[in-house]
């Protein structure tokens, strides 16, 4: 647990003991990292704000079964994720897109994805692309890479906050980069690998 | 000589995925090792760690004043819609409509046959056979007769 970990827990006891204005500190404190989640969830930012808001009033209505065995942050993390599924649940069901469709229409985008130098920003064309990758994957596959790759949470930290196993956590994030190596064969390849490829 | 032939074995998918999120465990020195020798295994490493570096580099939204408000607002008019005094006890409330819903369906199932009473007079045995029994005995008499001018 973080110092920031046992700020938040102080905060929700005060919370549970009634000063419910209290909530706005943790609001402002994880905003914008629950909207990036719901965004790469969604692929949609005005879903995304509407599905942060919900996470947040859900987890606000919840409060008083938080029991801190793990850190708020991925409670709310948890609870994003479900909002964000039943969202897609009722608008898309599966992938919105098609591995051959990202593959015609990003293929600039993600090829140069490899190259971009790690010091600056990512352009807004290839982050574009990225998400296109997210959205052709499912929603399950989606959450733990997210959270693996996005969030950088540790294997244990998404075993608490998606309900399963390490050993399901470790097996599902093999299966979903497979996939991808599958898919984009040839794209978002490090350069060392394309010059060998070239060579070839 | 072949009982003595190094073995090749290559780390499993999950051992290798586990090393590009330093969630390796005790395998770690083996898979490093691995990978110094091998290529193949160097290459998906390095991919999958390209993958992640990427995916971690998404843009993330810059904090918003105006959207802590809006979901304080929304936080205080559902404050608000739970202070103010319910018509009826929450007690009543929870009850209310399944007792509705049974009430209902028996009004439903009595009313259904009270006009089923009403509508028919009540069936007795022997108005059942009345009913279909000499239809049956003309239609057999009918059909020994076809059968015998057939012959």
């Amino acid at each position: 647990m973080t110092d920031h970990d046992n700020d938040d827990r102080a905060i929700i006891e005060r919370i549970k003991l009634g000063e419910k204005n209290e909530f706005a500190q943790l609001v402002r404190r994880y905003e914008a990292r629950l909207r990036g989640l719901c965004c790469n969830m969604l692929c949609d930012s005005a879903a995304a704000e509407d599905a942060s808001q919900e996470a947040f009033i859900r987890a606000y209505r919840s409060i008083q079964t938080f029991r801190g065995d793990c850190p708020f942050v991925h409670w709310l993390c948890r609870i994003a994720i479900n909002v964000c599924k039943d969202i897609r649940h009722r608008r898309f069901a599966q992938p919105t897109v098609s591995w051959d469709e990202l593959r015609d229409k990003n293929a600039g985008a993600l090829e140069g994805l490899s190259a971009l130098p790690t010091d600056v920003s990512m352009p807004h064309e290839h982050a574009q692309a990225l998400r296109r990758v997210l959205q052709a994957l499912s929603v399950k596959e989606r959450e733990i890479l997210l959270l693996c790759e996005f969030e950088g949470l540790s294997y244990q930290e998404i075993a608490s906050t998606l309900s399963c196993s390490i050993d399901s956590v470790k097996g599902r994030l093999r299966r979903v980069r497979e996939k991808i190596d599958r898919k984009l064969r040839h794209f978002l390849e490090p350069p060392a690998v394309i010059s060998i490829r070239k060579q070839e | 000589m072949g009982m003595f032939k190094k073995t090749w074995k290559h780390p499993s998918a999950d051992e290798l995925s586990a090393f590009c999120d330093a969630d390796h465990g005790a395998q770690k020195e083996e898979t490093a090792k691995h990978l110094a020798v091998c290529a193949e295994c160097e290459a998906r490493v390095k991919r999958w760690q390209l993958r992640k570096e990427l995916f971690s580099r998404l843009p993330r939204p810059e904090p918003s004043e105006e959207f802590v408000n809006r979901v304080r607002l929304e936080l205080a008019r559902i404050e608000e819609s739970s202070r103010q005094p319910a018509f009826l006890p929450p007690a009543v409330r929870e009850w209310m409509f399944p007792s509705l819903g049974f009430v209902c369906s028996m009004l439903l199932l009595f009313g259904a046959h009270a006009l089923n009473r009403t509508a028919a007079a009540p069936p007795t045995i022997d108005g059942y056979f009345s009913a279909f029994v000499p239809a049956a005995t003309t239609n057999f008499d009918a059909g020994l007769l076809e059968l015998i001018a057939v012959d």
